[in-house]
């Protein structure tokens, strides 16, 4: 579906990736982790054909994403962190974009309306942040494209608005669709992606099935001096990440997922580039 | 789905771009009449208030080389803002993104802002123009023009003027695309950076320009020094044209 072969880009002076390699499967909810500054926004975009890359070639659904071809634009939606809608209601914003995607569907927008509670004749200028993000997400969702991007999809969300978020988008899914969620609110995603891609330091550290992590990893309660991957205090006591010698099943926490492959870079690259 | 330009998507795009912004274009437009009627009125307040029975030529020559030179004001700032919606923070993954071909989001761009929005602008100076000429009694510009071209015609240098007005519309036109490829290639501050630029790379050009009917007046059989000035500024129009689709099509969101 996605394929990044040695890819690398900068920024003016800032170098962002040197040689980048990976592949992203079709049929799966990809969550993208990263710290402020790794480049999350810059590979969606580079996926989208918004960046080029100074080197290398991304390839996206057997296409050039540079060449901006309307074909592929047609498979491919990206909900951005910010965006500004025109002042109109999603009525006539469905009407005049939904015509570009093959595959929109009305129906389906006005039912994620619904289940957002979201109007549909509520101009976009009279609505709050949360409201405009949640008419977006339900537009990116009823264009049904077989790609869909999305950066900090939850910002600006409230809590019942993240649950309905998973709900729809979990149910929008099938074995022809890809969605990838570039998130810092790991916990609110933690139920829905089934894939992680951890990027930091200008590479991929990880990319894997959620289950593959918890066949590799556990997540437990740790005794004071118990060695781990990463292990870090709470009010429950010491949490951390160890390799799962014994096979043991462990719900995966994707803070500590996320913790635990910054700190110990080369032992979680070790764990998942092994057979 | 076809990837070539497409008349019909075209179509789309441009109905999806103004659906979101009548309310602006009306206030723009609305606000470009206002200034007419306001600049006329300020020249001939004495004869509109019967202060002064009949009008002098400033109360129309005045105005309409104001209202003329706000018209290209108005026309090449609008250019330098062809491609602002590309580099919109908020906008421009959505201008990006639409399942458009790049020549079709060219070529709307150049229909609206090269085109659309002169005309329009220039029939709103020449209706007002008609307003205020039939109020007050002097010929309007529509006349005007109708006694030059048939002075023109009639004359035994119809085709020298010819030339020469013909060297003057691409004059302008090379102008418009040129502030059309400023709007590509500046990001920040389109209209300042491209009036600097069009400064210091454009003055011996406008001087040639403007000494071309001095040049050519005394022989006139030497009419090919005006036809080649028609050439190289044709080809400079398509040179600045060129450069603006150069550079869109690689424009790249950095925001």
């Amino acid at each position: 579906m996605i394929r990044f072969q040695d890819v690398s880009f900068s920024y003016r002076n800032e170098r962002l990736f040197h040689g980048l390699n990976f592949d992203l499967r079709r049929g799966a909810i990809y969550g993208l982790l990263g710290k402020n500054g790794a480049g999350k926004s810059t590979l969606l975009k580079l996926t989208a054909g918004l960046l080029f890359p100074k080197a290398g070639e991304v390839s996206v659904l057997g296409r050039t994403p540079k060449r901006r071809e309307p074909t592929f634009l047609s498979q491919i939606f990206l909900v951005p962190e910010e965006f500004d809608l025109p002042r109109m209601n999603m009525r006539e914003y469905a009407r005049v974009y939904g015509c570009f995607y093959p595959d929109f569907s009305h129906e389906q927008l006005a039912d994620l309306m619904r289940e957002l509670e979201v109007s549909e004749t509520q101009p976009f200028h009279r609505m709050s942040l949360g409201q405009k993000k949640k008419a977006c997400i339900a537009f990116a969702l009823a264009c049904r494209t077989p790609l869909l991007l999305m950066d900090e999809p939850t910002n600006g969300l409230d809590i019942p608005s993240k649950s309905v978020f998973r709900r729809v988008v979990a149910a929008a899914m099938d074995e022809g669709r890809t969605v990838v969620i570039s998130t810092h609110q790991v916990r609110d995603l933690d139920r829905l992606i089934d894939s992680v891609v951890v990027l930091d330091g200008s590479e991929i550290l990880l990319n894997a099935t959620t289950d593959e992590i918890t066949r590799r990893l556990q997540f437990v309660r740790l005794e004071e001096n118990e060695p781990a991957l990463y292990a870090e205090e709470t009010i429950h006591g010491r949490w951390g990440v160890r390799p799962n010698e014994a096979g043991a099943d462990s719900p995966l926490d994707m803070e500590l997922l996320f913790n635990a492959a910054v700190a110990n870079r080369e032992a979680i690259k070790n764990l998942f580039n092994r057979g | 789905m076809k990837d070539s330009f497409s008349w019909r998507r075209l179509g789309q795009v441009a109905r999806a771009e103004l659906a979101g912004e009548r309310r602006a274009w009306g206030l723009r437009l609305g606000g470009c009449l206002l200034f007419c009627l306001m600049i006329y009125m300020a020249w001939n307040t004495d004869t509109i208030f019967g202060r002064k029975e009949v009008h002098d030529m400033y109360g129309y020559l005045v105005p309409r080389m104001i209202v003329g030179v706000g018209w290209g004001i108005a026309v090449m700032f609008n250019l330098s803002r062809s491609f602002r919606r590309y580099s919109s923070h908020g906008r421009a993954v959505e201008a990006f993104m639409v399942p458009a071909a790049q020549s079709e989001k060219f070529v709307w761009v150049v229909l609206k802002n090269f085109v659309a929005v002169p005309v329009i602008l220039l029939a709103i100076v020449g209706l007002n123009d008609l307003f205020w000429a039939e109020w007050l009694g002097f010929d309007d510009l529509f006349t005007l023009f109708a006694k030059g071209w048939a002075s023109v015609v009639e004359s035994s240098r119809a085709s020298w003027w010819g030339l020469m007005m013909s060297l003057y519309g691409l004059h302008v036109l090379s102008t418009m695309a040129f502030f059309l490829a400023g709007a590509a290639l500046f990001r920040r501050h389109p209209f300042l950076w491209t009036v600097l630029v069009q400064f210091v790379l454009c003055n011996p050009l406008s001087f040639m320009v403007t000494l071309a009917p001095y040049l050519t007046w005394v022989e006139l059989s030497r009419i090919n020094g005006v036809v080649m000035l028609n050439l190289i500024i044709l080809g400079l129009c398509t040179l600045w044209m060129c450069i603006a689709w150069w550079r869109f099509s690689t424009l790249q969101q950095t925001k």
